[in-house]
């Protein structure tokens, strides 16, 4: 009797999230490790991995969608939705497929997808896990938030105006940003490279053996407090913001005429190395 | 030894003994007007570039922040603005090749603007007013310490981030546009 309500209970919730989702779409047979192509416009775009080597595409307004198949590649167009919140669409996709997507202001969910990626929106919000995988996250002024296990591929990340959280990132991370904060928290990370014009930057976390962390702001803040597997160099200067550190190190001035600070030196066996830069932005290295 | 200077050792005793008329040396003349003429103050030779970069980008980015000034407020100028003059140029960063992108990007701005949504494109136009901002507070502290290479490097690496920031505001237009034609077609 219990587990008869159990199972009626699950159906019920199963039921609702699939009338949020919108009603039935069109599923296609997909190559497991083929590619798949999401082009939407506006609303939101939900795409989920999972282990059947299918494509299913539902949407509030299934006449709206237009889904191709050419070789290994599928490709799911959705035209705009002819309210104002846009088109909601769910994809499911093979887990190992690489994703392609590309939307102008939608709201942008990916969860469970290893392969490679390609992820585009322009002021539309972008909420991704990591994948083993090379993936390029690029945004104009929409907040990206990144989190899982990413390694053995390349992380590039490219926000104009918008915020960046991301979680978990390892291997070989490059971030781009201009005016919106960093927060950045590392898992035995190999190859870093953050820039910045105005952000600030919070970085985390634990670095791998020989890990090397590139940064620079020009007057964001910069602060970097990572575990390193095997020691570090580190070479901090500021034209004319503080550095900080918590070595018990006094940073030393580079002139006598001219402002500017640099703080060097060397934690543990000094493997890994840690540059950081900025005009008038506060650094901080730690390593604890 | 000559007239005159038998005459100066002698001591005069009456003024017929003096000489009725002096001539002056050749060069008299030009020595006085060498004496009493202003000084001429010689240009320092220019060593470094800089001096006359930092000008052209302080102009530069006075040109760009009043024109992004004017787009923060569509109300009072919604049309966009007409090309930036590809002259105000940092010529002394950048390669001929990026000068010349550059150029291109500026001149294809307005019009990718344009097509991106309004809120992205007022929070564009302030990240590159962040950046103009960014560039003139390294070339007003170049103008005060020329050989910094920490400023160099952050001077050159802004750039590279407009230039970041141009690029991609153009490839998003351009993609938008096909994203748009994809999801109709």
């Amino acid at each position: 009797m219990r587990a008869r309500g159990w199972l009626i209970g699950m159906l019920a919730a199963t039921g609702c999230a699939y009338a949020q989702e919108g009603g039935p779409g069109q599923t296609v047979v997909a190559d497991p490790h083929g590619e798949v192509s999401i082009v939407a416009v506006s609303g939101s775009v939900e795409v989920s991995g999972w282990d059947r080597s299918e494509v299913e595409v539902s949407s509030s307004d299934p006449s709206a969608l237009h889904v191709t198949v050419n070789g290994n590649r599928v490709s799911v167009r959705a035209r705009p939705g002819s309210n104002d919140r846009g088109l909601r669409l769910a994809v499911r996709v093979p887990a190992g497929s690489s994703l392609d997507l590309s939307t102008v202001s939608a709201d942008v969910k990916v969860r469970g997808v290893i392969g490679a990626q390609w992820l585009h929106t322009v002021s539309g919000s972008l909420d991704a896990a990591l994948a083993p995988a090379d993936m390029e996250v690029k945004t104009i002024s929409g907040d990206l938030t990144l989190s899982g296990e990413h390694s053995g591929g390349r992380l590039t990340v490219s926000d104009v105006s918008g915020e960046v959280k991301l979680q978990g990132a390892s291997g070989t991370l490059e971030v781009t940003g201009t005016s919106g904060d960093l927060k950045i928290k590392l898992h035995d990370a190999q190859q870093v490279r953050i820039r910045t014009t105005s952000g600030d930057v919070a970085l985390s976390g634990s670095l791998a053996p020989h890990a090397s962390i590139d940064g620079e702001t020009v007057s964001g803040d910069l602060s970097v407090k990572a575990k390193p597997a095997d020691g570090y160099r580190y070479e901090l200067s500021s034209f004319s913001g503080d550095i900080e550190n918590c070595f018990g190190q006094q940073a030393v001035h580079t002139s006598q005429y001219a402002p500017g600070k640099r703080l060097d030196g060397t934690r543990g066996a000094g493997d890994g190395h840690v540059r950081l830069r900025s005009l008038s932005g506060t650094l901080t290295i730690c390593d604890q | 030894m000559s007239e005159d200077s038998r005459m100066s050792d002698r001591p005069v005793r009456t003024l017929s003994e003096l000489p009725r008329e002096l001539t002056p040396p050749h060069d008299l003349w030009s020595r006085i007007e060498r004496e009493i003429a202003p000084p001429v103050r010689r240009l320092r030779p220019l060593h470094s570039p800089w001096p006359v970069a930092f000008a052209a980008a302080i102009a530069g980015a006075f040109v760009l922040g009043v024109w992004i000034d004017r787009e923060l407020r569509p109300a009072q100028n919604p049309a966009l603005p007409s090309v930036l003059d590809p002259r105000l140029q940092p010529t002394a960063f950048l390669d001929a090749r990026d000068v010349r992108a550059r150029a291109r990007l500026l001149e294809a701005l307005p019009a990718a603007l344009a097509k991106l949504p309004p809120d992205s494109r007022a929070k564009v136009l302030a990240s590159i007013a962040t950046i103009n901002r960014s560039l003139g507070d390294i070339q007003a502290a170049l103008g005060r310490d020329p050989d910094n290479a920490l400023l160099q490097q952050l001077l050159v690496d802004t750039f590279t981030d407009e230039m970041r920031v141009l690029s991609t505001v153009q490839d998003t237009s351009m993609s938008m546009q096909d994203t748009q034609m994809r999801s109709e077609s």
